[in-house]
Formats: C-alpha cells, structure tokens, sequence
C-alpha cells in the first residue's frame, strides 16, 4: 500500500503524464523514439528525486512505445520501429475510413500488453530471469535465425521473394565494422561514420516513410473522400471486438514479453514475429494486410508487451534488455542504484514503486490515445501538399537526432528508393526490415558459438537442447517448403 | 474550408510544440532549484583561477558513446561539479558512431576550437589507433587533462574451483585453450587477459561477450570467467554470485580490501591497463581556455561530493596537470602499440 | 525482363562484395572464422534464391510483368526527389533553418498547385512563407536548446 501512495503524489502522476504525452509526440514523429527521448531527459533526472525520475522515465518509456502506432496507422510511416508490422493493417484499415477505430485497437492492444507485461514483471521477475541466463549465443542465434525463416515462409505465394528480400537486408547488415574481432571494416569505403553501419532507424524511415510519399505524391491530385471522424470523447474498441481478439492478444503479450527479455532482441521484432504468428494461426489468414482487426492487436500488445519483459533482466540481473532500459539503468546509476540480484532485495519498496510506476503510465497512456485520437484522426484531413513536405522534414530532423549527426541522411534517400523498388515489384518488406534487427544478433552469435563449441557442427551436437532443435528446424523448413511447392507445380502441370 | 485544413495543420504541429515545451517547462523547476540550492556553496568566485580568462559560450562536453553507459554516467556526474565551479553550463552531449567513438572524436576535430568543445577520452581511443582502427591520435588534439580513474576486475563464479588467481592459472596451464575468460573483444579486459596470459605464460579461449550482457554468461557457466569494471561487477560480488580474483590496480579498492591487487599477486607493467579518461579539445585551442577547463577539473576532481558520487560507482576521480597529462597519453599510445601485437600478430 | 535486369545488378554487387571479402583483415587469435564468414555465407544464399528465381521466371510466363523503377523518376515523384536529395545535401554547409524553410516553401507552393489545380493568392502566399519559416525557426530552438541536439548551424552561426 505504502508503495502504491508513493507513485500517487501530484507530482509523481504529473510527471508520468508529461513524461506520457512527450513519449507519445516522440513515438510519433519517424525518427525521434524511446532511446533519444529518455537520453534526452537523463541531465533533467539527474536532479530529481529517483522516484519522480523513475516515474518520468516510465512515461516517456511507455508513451514512446506506444506512441508509434499513430503515424504507422495514419500515415503508413511506423514512427519507431516497434509498430512496423502495425502499418500493415493499420495503414488499410485507416484507408478505408475506419482511422479512429483502428487507433483505438491499437491502444487498447497497447495497455492489454503494457499491463500484461508488468505483472510478469511483479510476479515472475526472477523466475524469468533465470530463463534469460539460460540464453547463450548459441540460443541467441538460433532464436533469430528461426524467427527469420518464419517470418518468410509464412508470406504465401512470396516465399522465394522473401527470401531474397531476407538476404538482401542481411547483407546490408553486414556494412561497417565486424562484430566479434572488430578489425574489419566491412564496405565502409575509409569512411568512419559508415563504421557503426546502417542505423536501424535511418533505414526504417527510408524503406517505409520515403517510398509511401513518393508513391502517392503522383496521385497528390486525387479527391480522397474524407473519412467521417464522429465527435466522441473516448473512443474505446467495441467490447465484441475485444472478446474476439482476447486470445490474439494474449499470445501476443507472452510472445512479447519473452523476446523483451531477451537483450537486444527488441519490440520491432517482437512485433514483426507476433505478426506471422498470429497470421498463421489465425482463422481467416486471408484477411491479413488488408485492415483485419486481429492483425493490430497482435503486433501491438506484443510490442508494448516488451516494455515489462525489458525491465525483468534488467532489474533482476543488471542486464539491460534493450537500448531504452541501458539508458534507463544509466539513469539510475546516475541516481546513485545499481540494478542487479541484489537490487530488489535491498530496494523492495523502490522495486515495487518501479513496476507501479510502469502500470499506472500505461493507463495514462490508454486514456490519453484513446481522448486525442478524435484530433490525430484530423491528420488525414490536412491537404497533401502540407503534410508530405512537413513529414519529410520531421523524417531529416528525427535522423540527424538520432547520432547528433548529418551523414546518415546520405543513405536515407538510397534506402528509400530500395524500399519503393522491393515494395512496388511485390518483394515483401517485413523479411527485409527483420534481417535489419536481427542481422547484428545472429552473425555475432553465431561466430560466438564457432568460439565456444571451435565448429558449427560441434554446436549443434554438443549440448543438444532447444537451441540446435530451432537451428534444425530453420533448415529444414525453406526445404520441407520447397518439396511441397514442386509437388503441387507437378500435379498441377500434369 | 482550405483556410480551415490550412488552420488544422497549423494547430497539429503547435500542439506538438506545445507537448514539447510543456515538458521542459514541467522539469525546469527542479532543476532550477537544485542549481540555486548547489550554488551558495560552491564559492563561485574561484579562488584558484589564475587567469582572467572567461568563456563566452556554455562548454559542452562530447561522450563518444551512448547515454547512460559505462563512460557516458561519470562525465555527466564530473560535468555537473565543472559547472559548479563555471561561469557558464557544462552540457555532455552524445555522439555515437563509428569504432571505439571516432565519430564524436571527429566531430569534435572539426570543431571551432574556441574551447567550448570537449570529447570525453576513452581507453578506446589510444587501443583503436594501435589496432590501425582509428586515423587519429592525441596529437591531433589538445590535451586538456585527466579526470576519471576505474578499476578493473577478474571475476569466476563463487561455486568454481577457483579460489584463487593461482588456481585459474593452474587450472588454464593443465588445459591449454580450454579454460574460457569472456570480455568484448578489442577493449581493455580483452588486453588484460592477453597481458595475464603472457605474464604467466598460460593460453585461454578468448569468448567474445556482448557489450550490455557480460554477466550473464558467467551466471549461466558459459564462461570459466571475465573482466570488466569493478563497478559493473561489485554487486554480483556482494551478492555472493561471483568471486573476485583480483583487482587491477596497485592500490586496494575502498571496501574491499580482502581482494588481492595484481601488485600483490605478483603482476608488472599492469599500468595501462587502468581504465582512465581524459579531454582533448580542437586543435588551436588557445592556451588560455584549456589551463581555464583543466582549472575547472582540478576543482571537480577535488570536490567531496564529487568524489563521494564516484565512489558509489566503484569509480575514482582523477586529476593531472596538461603538461603530464600529454606525457601519459604519448606514453599510453606506444604502449598499446607494443602491445597491439597480441591481437595482430605483426 | 525488368526483374531479370534487377537481379543481375545485384548478382553483380553482391559478387563484387563477395571478392571484397578476401581482403578483410583477420586476427590472429580469433578463431571464429573471421569478418568475411558471414557476408559470405548470405551472399551464397542470396545468389542461390536469386537462381531459383529466374528459373522459376523463365518457366512462368505469367510472371513476365513490367518492372517498377522507371516510374520513380517521372513528374512529381521527381520533382519531390529531386528537391529532398538537394535538401539533405545542402543541410550540411547552409544550415538547418535555411535550408529547411526553403525546401518546405519551394515544395509546398509546388505541390499546392498540382493537388488543387490553381496558384497561391498573394496573402496565401505569404503567410505560408512567414508561418513556416517561424515554425522551422521554433523547431530549430526547441531541438538545439531545449533537447540539446546538434542540428546543422550552417552559415548562421550563433
């Protein structure tokens, strides 16, 4: 009780709600996400109290994850890299009038996961620790690799082209300086900003937001009926829908939760992941990309479902499960605490402050999507030749933010015109964007395991365990794919 | 109905402003207050300054890293005691990219050099060049001064066998190249495993750790053991996960005294493995504002408070005049050169 | 065809990167394979998915479909390219603030006209030149002072 009156001061709340609406601006705007707007806001909690920092620091956190969603459902322009796979029903179902529904989905998707997550967090924090540890290189690599191959055996009738689209973003994974050694510069063409690679958020904006506007910049002319946006105050799912989609949303929340806690692995592809696997267990997989409920709920809960697992290493270990939480053990560091085994023990009440903090931020967050969603809506009314300008200009300023630097708008407009070029001739974009997150993961794992187990066939054999199942099966699935497709080509031929 | 969409743009855009600036001005009394609070005992005034030197634009410091890591926490903490002894703020920004922190490092090259531009230096900086990864070298800079001093630690788990530095040794001569000690490749524990082996004439596997996740893998056994700051290790020692074979450091570490230093256990020439940090400023630099910012951190580095948060992190602040400072660091880079050969084999 | 022509420009890249992999340099001590292994097993795999598919293209004749590309660079979609290439580039040495208002007024009376089909009034015209460049200006602020990010100071230097 008494950790619960502590986050419910005045100004606790106040700076959960500020630090909410910021986020959301942040998660937003294409460019600008979680880990800058928390950076940006640690020389301010340098000052602060640790709880009212916290409670600043969750908002941000939560609203930036969430906050996403808009520009991805309005614009097709996934405003951080955790709600990609929510353009692809977002972006459909908003073009079909149905903005305001589809925004309020997201959002409740978003609490559903965000509140899921945490009381993982409160519950099973050491108990999902442990699982973490169990998770080598090995483990690490071939987690990503299945998740790669599944994500592209799952787009029908595009398989091959996935797969090219896979390599091809793999590939470009591979500029800059090697993981592991780090003596190799890999196509860096003597050019040190290129060392660190392509920034994943650069090439984010590039594929999705660049190759939208100039696709529709030809049709700029076209009357588009404006969609009827009615005056409401809250704007919450039908209660159907919701009872509907209950169990996506639950499969979402666990899947996200557990790849949160795996470092580095991150909401982009735990939203990416949730995606194929809720299309292939879905009943109507048809209806997937064309503006299907189900396919909101899905990448949305599981990406806010990440925020929770995310905290769980990190308070519990000490390990941070992705880039926004380093920071934010940055920023208790700066306070004077070190997250690990001991941290929970020595601060049970700040620990369990941390965890309400994270749950009252998300209803904050809940209940200002679902009042401002009657004014996001109004985006989509606002005449093309504003807003395309506009959002080209947020794009640049978000990507010069991202390192305090000019270069990487070099390589912004080329991997737009790759995006328009993979996108338009029918190559899928998920696979492309996936090898992205996941590329860094798997070549550094992989050669990892090479210097632990000295060969890749002595990682496969000595400790047998999940790792080598996911492995075995990463391999056989494309060919298991393959034999089936010539199959029916040859009934079908005779 | 134009006028009206037009109107419509105009207030989406404000409200984001205003979303933005609310933001700040919400956070803005705190650290107003704070500043106001620090400053009646900060004896503005400067005592020590020799000079009549006074910058005319705030100093901003660049960590080369991202932020809230391992270097990007002590400069923020050591910039906010140089600003209370600063006419004008002392701000770290980030900028990231690039191996081992040369895109700040360059940015900060091309800087004006009127010295309001700063970049953090990492041990990274001196091992990058030697391993011929960075064009640069501190000669391309101004030296300004030393500020941050950590310890390094060797750690196994506390169920192993290994309840000594002996015993690991021992254990790595038995199985040559079968006795596995974790580090991120290419950075200062990376060298010290090297520099332990060669001291003793033993070989270990190399595992390669990811930068934010070293600890696990000693916790799931995967590793025999690792090195990496004392800082980042000191709660897995308290918490009784870990044993700490030694410190690399000739002093012992505050607190735990009970740890042998690598004096103690027989090591030599173990001094560039210390994880120190200083500043370079542009080069052309004026002398006047470089003796001003070295003044600044001569101040910082002796504050109580300062030293007080620092050693909460396991870290220890650090003072060096420019002229020893400049030595140190041509002395660090032909070191590393020398040193250089174990990784490259040239 | 077009497809045909795509693949071989990346068949083509890929290999070049391919022999370029010959030349990174490796440690002694690491026993890991190296920097060149895995951009050379995902150009192997590329090149092997590529072959299937232009075998899968030769026997199919209902994939012969035209290849989007040219379409990039026709009318407006070049125009917007165009200009954006330019305002990315120029960042660098004009600066933030000038550079932007430019890129967003030049764009803005651009497209205006082809979305609706007639030109700016002259009241119209420069209110959307002062409010956008004061909101650029406001954006420019907020970001370098309040957020403490480096936007590009060009010629205006403070």
């Amino acid at each position: 009780m008494d950790v619960i009156m502590s986050v419910l001061t005045p100004e606790n709340l106040l700076l959960i709600f500020a630090g909410v609406v910021v986020g959301n601006v942040f998660g937003t705007i294409p460019g600008l996400n979680a880990p800058i707007a928390v950076a940006l806001v640690l020389p301010i909690t340098f000052s602060m109290e640790t709880l009212p920092a916290i409670c600043l620091i969750m908002g941000l956190y939560m609203g930036c994850v969430s906050g996403g969603l808009i520009s991805a459902i309005l614009l097709k322009i996934p405003g951080t890299a955790a709600s990609i796979a929510t353009t692809f029903d977002g972006y459909p179902m908003a073009k079909s009038g149905r903005a305001t529904e589809a925004l309020s989905y997201g959002a409740f998707a978003s609490i559903f996961g965000g509140i899921f997550s945490s009381i993982c967090l409160l519950l099973l924090a050491p108990w999902l620790s442990k699982m973490a540890i169990g998770f080598g290189p090995w483990e690490y690599f071939a987690t990503a690799t299945l998740s790669l191959v599944l994500v592209c055996v799952m787009l029908r009738g595009k398989v091959l082209k996935a797969f090219i689209a896979l390599c091809l973003g793999l590939l470009l994974k591979t500029v800059g300086s090697s993981p592991v050694d780090g003596v190799a510069l890999r196509y860096t063409f003597g050019n040190y900003n290129l060392e660190s690679g392509f920034n994943l958020i650069v090439v984010i904006i590039g594929v999705f937001a660049l190759p939208e506007i100039i696709h529709s910049i030809k049709n700029i002319h076209a009357k588009v009926k404006p969609m009827p946006v009615k005056r409401r105050l809250f704007y919450l799912p039908k209660l159907s829908s919701i009872k509907n989609n209950l169990f996506t949303m639950i499969r979402g929340s666990i899947l996200g939760t557990f790849i949160g806690i795996l470092p580095g692995m991150g909401s982009g592809a735990a939203s990416l992941i949730s995606y194929s696997q809720a299309k292939r267990t879905s009943k109507n997989p048809e209806k997937f990309g064309t503006g299907c409920e189900e396919g909101i709920y899905c990448c949305e809960s599981a990406n806010n479902a990440t925020t929770g697992g995310a905290l769980i290493p990190m308070l519990s270990l000490g390990v941070p499960g992705d880039t926004v939480t380093a920071i934010i053990m940055g920023a208790l560091a700066l306070q004077g605490l070190t997250p690990g085994p001991l941290f929970s023990m020595n601060n049970e009440m700040l620990f369990r402050a941390i965890i309400f903090s994270v749950f009252v931020a998300n209803i904050f967050m809940f209940l200002y999507q679902i009042t401002t969603i009657r004014y996001m809506a109004k985006i989509t009314e606002v005449l093309k030749s504003y807003l395309y300008p506009w959002v080209t200009v947020f794009c640049v300023t978000g990507v010069i933010s991202i390192k305090n630097n000019v270069f990487d708008l070099l390589y912004l407009m080329v991997f737009g015109l790759i995006g328009y070029i993979l996108d338009k001739n029918g190559y899928p974009i998920s696979p492309f964007i996936l090898a992205f997150v996941l590329g860094g993961i798997i070549e550094e794992n992989l050669r990892r395991s090479i210097i632990n187990y000295d060969t890749f066939l002595n990682a496969v054999t000595t400790n047998f365990g999940f790792g080598s199942v996911f492995v075995i099966l990463a391999a056989l699935l494309p060919i298991i794919y393959g034999i089936n497709y010539i199959r029916k080509e040859r009934k079908h031929g005779g | 109905m134009k006028l009206r969409n037009l109107l419509v743009a105009a207030a989406v855009v404000l409200l984001v402003f205003a979303a933005g600036c609310n933001a700040a001005r919400d956070q803005a009394p705190d650290t107003e207050k704070k500043t106001e609070s620090e400053q009646p005992t900060a004896g503005k005034d400067g005592e020590t300054r020799e000079t009549n030197y006074v910058p005319s634009k705030d100093i901003q410091i660049v960590v080369p890293f991202a932020a809230g890591g391992a270097t990007d926490i002590p400069a923020r903490i050591f910039a906010k005691y140089m600003g209370k002894y600063s006419d004008v703020k002392v701000e770290v920004i980030n900028i990231t990219g690039g191996k081992g922190g040369s895109a700040g490092a360059k940015e900060v090259q091309n800087a004006k050099p009127d010295g309001s531009m700063l970049v953090s230096q990492p041990v990274a900086f001196p091992m990058m060049s030697a391993l011929g990864v960075q064009d640069y070298t501190y000669e391309d800079f101004e030296m300004v001064g030393q500020w941050l001093n950590s310890t390094l630690a060797v750690v196994v788990r506390a169920d192993s066998v290994y309840e000594t530095m002996d015993d690991l040794i021992a254990a790595a001569k038995a199985d040559p190249g079968q006795i596995s000690m974790g580090s991120v490749t290419s950075t200062l524990p990376f060298f010290a495993i090297l520099e332990i082996g060669s001291q003793r004439g033993v070989e270990f596997k190399m595992a390669d750790l990811a930068q934010t996740n070293k600890s696990s893998e000693l916790l799931g056994g995967r590793v025999d053991g690792y090195v990496d700051a004392m800082g980042a290790v000191r709660q897995f020692v308290d918490s009784g996960d870990f044993r700490c074979l030694g410190v690399i450091t000739d002093v012992e570490v505050a607190g735990y005294e009970d740890i042998p230093t690598f004096e103690e256990l027989g090591f030599e020439n173990f001094g560039y493995l210390k994880q120190v940090q200083g500043m370079w400023a542009p080069k052309g630099t004026p002398k006047e504002a470089i003796d001003y910012i070295n003044n600044l951190m001569k101040l910082a580095a002796e504050d109580e408070e300062c030293q007080a948060e620092f050693a909460e992190l396991a870290y220890k602040t650090s003072y060096m005049t420019v002229e020893e400072y400049t030595q140190f660091m041509k002395d660090t880079y032909a070191t590393f050169v020398e040193k250089a050969v174990l990784v490259t084999g040239e | 065809m077009g497809e045909l022509i795509f693949m071989g420009i990346v068949a083509v890249v890929a290999l070049i990167m391919f022999i370029m992999t010959y030349s990174f340099p490796t440690s002694i001590i690491d026993k890991s394979g190296g920097a060149a292994l895995f951009p050379r097993i995902v150009m192997l795999l590329l090149l092997f998915f590529m072959i299937l598919r232009v075998v899968e293209i030769i026997r199919k004749k209902e994939l012969h479909k035209k290849f989007a590309f040219i379409e990039i660079f026709e009318g407006s979609r070049l125009v917007y390219i165009l200009s954006t290439l330019a305002y990315m580039i120029s960042i660098r040495y004009m600066g933030y603030i000038i550079t932007t208002a430019a890129y967003l007024i030049f764009t803005i009376i651009y497209f205006y006209k082809k979305e609706t089909g007639e030109d700016f009034k002259k009241i119209r015209l420069v209110l959307t030149i002062l409010i956008n460049a004061a909101l650029v200006t406001g954006v420019y602020f907020i970001f370098s002072d309040v957020l403490n990010i480096l936007l590009p100071e060009g010629i205006i230097r403070r």
